[in-house]
Parts: C-alpha cells; structure tokens; sequence
C-alpha cells in the first residue's frame, strides 16, 4: 500500500502553519509535518481522493478562497511504501576505531582476536561513533601508557567512553555523570546492554580520577575547567573534546595545563593533559 | 559537541505514535531511530490522550536526537471545551458556540508555557481571539 504526500502552503492559502495543521487533522490526518512555508501530511492510497475532496472544501471555507485557489495551493507527491521500523537503519554500519568496534544490535559480527566490540544504537542520548569528537576520545582511550585505577566520564551521554574503558580495562573503576537524566538512562542501558558497570554518579568534592573524559562543548569545557582540572589526579590524564579546531586555544587557556598531544578529525581537535605528580 | 544538523516540527496524536507516516519518512530522512522516539513520545504524552501535542524534534550529527513537546493547539482545547468537532465555515456569521471565561481562563494556564507572555490576562486575550476566529461566543 503506497502513501500520498499532500503538502500545503501557508503562503498560498493565507493560512498559518498552525490552521493547516488543524486542518488536516480534523480531516482524518493521522499527523502533520510542519516545513518553511508548508504544512505536510501521508494519506493511504487511494483513500487521498476522499480526503482531499473534504481537505479542499474546508480549506477554502477557513482561507476564503476559492477551490480553485486552494488546489493550486496543494502539492500532491507518490511516496511508495516502505518497512518504516527497518528504513531508519538503511545506511548504518559497523564504526571501526582502533581495536573499537561500534556495532548496531540488529547486526551480526563475527570480531576477530584483537576486536573490542560496543554494541550501541542511535538513541536519545550523544555518543554512537559516528561523530568524530567521539571517535577522537576513543583513540585516546587506547592510546593510554597504562590502565587507569579510577575514571571520570563527564557528560557521559550514551555512556560510550566510559563504555570503552570499561571493556579495554575490565579492572578499572568508572564513574559517569550527565546533567540530562534521559542520558543517564541511556548510558545505563548500554551499560547493561555491553555487560559492564559504572556508577551514574557526580564527583565528590576532594574525588580525583586517573583519567577525566570530557566530550562536551567549549563553553561548558572553560566553565568547568577548574572542576575538570581538580578531579584529575596528580599524573593522571584529562582529556578535552568536543572542540571545532579554531577554538581549541582559547578552551586551552583556561585550563592552566599545557597538552601532552592533540588529535583531530574532520575539523575537530581533542587535547590531552597529563597532570604533573606531586612533588 | 553536539551539531544539530536538522529539526523536524510535527503534530502528533498523543500517546499514539508509530513508523508509519508522517513519522517514518520525516525522521526516517534524517536517521533517528524511529522506535526509540515513537516509544519515548508515546511514554511522555500519554496522560494527554486525545489531544494533539505538536513536537519539535533536533537531530544531532551523530544522529542521536532529543524532543521537545508543546502544549495542544488553543483551537483543539476549544473545542474540547465545547464538545465540537470544528470552527465555523464564517465565523462571523455562523457560531458553533459558547465558552464561559472560565474555560477560557482554564485554556489560557494550558497554553501559557507555550506562549510569550507570564500574564493571564494576557494569555486568556490570545485564546478569546482563537475562539472569534472559530466562531466560537467568549461568555461571562
């Protein structure tokens, strides 16, 4: 059963987006879609014939205008039936990363020796490895010296990183936090979904980690420098991302640290800090 | 980071989302998985069954998304009021019927998170306007 698209301007008809939407559902639309200039909505084929007759009449009552106007008004598209539930996923794949293999729960992989796998799904909260500030913070991981004891994921979304370290350090202890709550149940989920633990908690004054993940924005990384800089243990690493390339130096100055190394991908840099030891 | 690369404005029946259109080809288009929001829409709008909640959902580069739901339309609330199933064809002309102050007061403290004013004076003058233009008598 293939679907109409029937979409309606609200420049055409002189109505706002918000009568047509009204509009439309009032004549049986089972939802709309609202565009610059236009208010959309899918009819079941053929049943468009007998909505738009009904759509025609009470737009041109509502815009005062004549059917002929309103028809003019109205745009009519084939839009062919689809598996909706599936179609979503139709260009997602595995993301490879260093030993890190992102994999989707619908799909099937076989991981070779060295393969760390993180099943993870698109979801409501940040963190799929399909953006590059992600995928940076991932390489850091791996490229760690040594394991960490105590791990700090702040602005922990998905849970991913902390995910990450988790399944490349099973010894290590990791806590997350995320000021959205609807991200700390994602990440609790994954957590779950991956077989591993971390605790959804804030850091405790006085609390110190070996390493401190931080994949959030320059503004939120220079508010928080002095928090993000304190919690990060004498020669532990803090690790900054989430930074487009041009603004990594002003985010840079306002931690008192100078970086160990940089990353970037497609325009977007990760710092790393090593804390000096206590002498 | 998060970049939002798209938002997709929509009205919705509450608690009663699914795949099919219009859901699936708006959000399908831009990735999100659809099961994830039609399943976190339907939890949050439930309680507002048989209304219809206009949703503004952003999607982010990394094709994570997040939603924001807004209160029903006034002219779906009058109508609710007045137990109609439309405005009037003139509304000059032809009334579908009365609303006391008093429901319109009620409307007004619905809609007024959604509208750009913290007065309830302000609000109920904006709803008795929806009401005219339906045809729809404000009454002491």
């Amino acid at each position: 059963m293939n679907w109409k698209k029937i979409t309606v301007s609200t420049e055409k008809t002189g109505l706002t987006a918000e009568d047509i939407a009204t509009i439309l559902m009032n004549t049986g639309a089972s939802g709309t879609v609202e565009e610059d200039s236009s208010v959309s909505t899918w009819i079941e084929q053929p049943r468009e014939h007998e909505f738009l007759d009904l759509l025609v009449r009470t737009l041109s009552m509502a815009a005062d205008r004549d059917q002929s106007e309103i028809l003019a008004a109205i745009t009519l598209d084939d839009e062919p039936d689809r598996d909706w539930s599936q179609w979503w996923k139709r260009d997602l794949t595995i993301v490879e990363v260093g030993r890190f293999r992102v994999v989707p729960s619908w799909m099937d992989y076989e991981p070779g020796p060295q393969d760390i796998v993180i099943h993870m799904d698109p979801g409501m909260a940040f963190g799929t490895a399909l953006h590059p500030t992600t995928r940076l913070c991932m390489r850091a991981i791996e490229n760690l010296p040594e394991p960490p004891a105590r791990v700090l994921d702040m602005g922990t979304g998905s849970g991913i990183l902390a995910i990450a370290v988790k399944l490349l350090h099973p010894s290590a202890r990791v806590s997350g936090w995320d000021t959205d709550p609807l991200a700390l149940e994602e990440a609790h989920l994954n957590c779950e979904r991956n077989g591993v633990t971390m605790e959804l908690v804030h850091p405790r004054d006085g609390e110190t980690f070996d390493l401190v993940l931080a994949n959030i924005s320059p503004p939120v990384l220079k508010d928080m420098a002095r928090h993000l800089e304190a919690w990060t243990a004498p020669g532990g690493r803090l690790v900054l991302s989430g930074i487009p390339g041009p603004q990594s130096n002003e985010v840079s100055a306002a931690f008192g640290l100078t970086p160990e190394y940089t990353l970037e991908e497609e325009g977007w840099r990760l710092l790393v800090y090593r804390k000096e030891d206590d002498l | 980071m998060k970049k939002v690369i798209g938002q997709v404005k929509m009205q919705l029946p509450a608690g009663q989302a699914t795949p099919a259109p219009p859901v699936g080809p708006a959000l399908g288009q831009h990735g999100v998985n659809l099961m994830e929001f039609c399943k976190a829409f339907n939890a949050r709008t439930q309680k507002q069954a048989g209304m219809i909640i206009p949703v503004v959902v952003t999607i982010y580069a990394d094709r994570s998304f997040s939603f924001i739901t807004k209160t029903p339309p006034a002219s779906i609330l009058l109508k609710k009021a007045l137990g109609v199933d439309k405005g009037s064809p003139e509304p000059n002309k032809i009334k579908v019927g009365k609303v006391t102050r008093e429901q319109v007061r009620e409307i007004a403290q619905i809609k007024m998170p959604d509208l750009n004013t913290t007065n309830i004076e302000a609000a109920m003058r904006i709803v008795e306007g929806s009401a005219r233009s339906m045809g729809i008598d404000v009454v002491d």
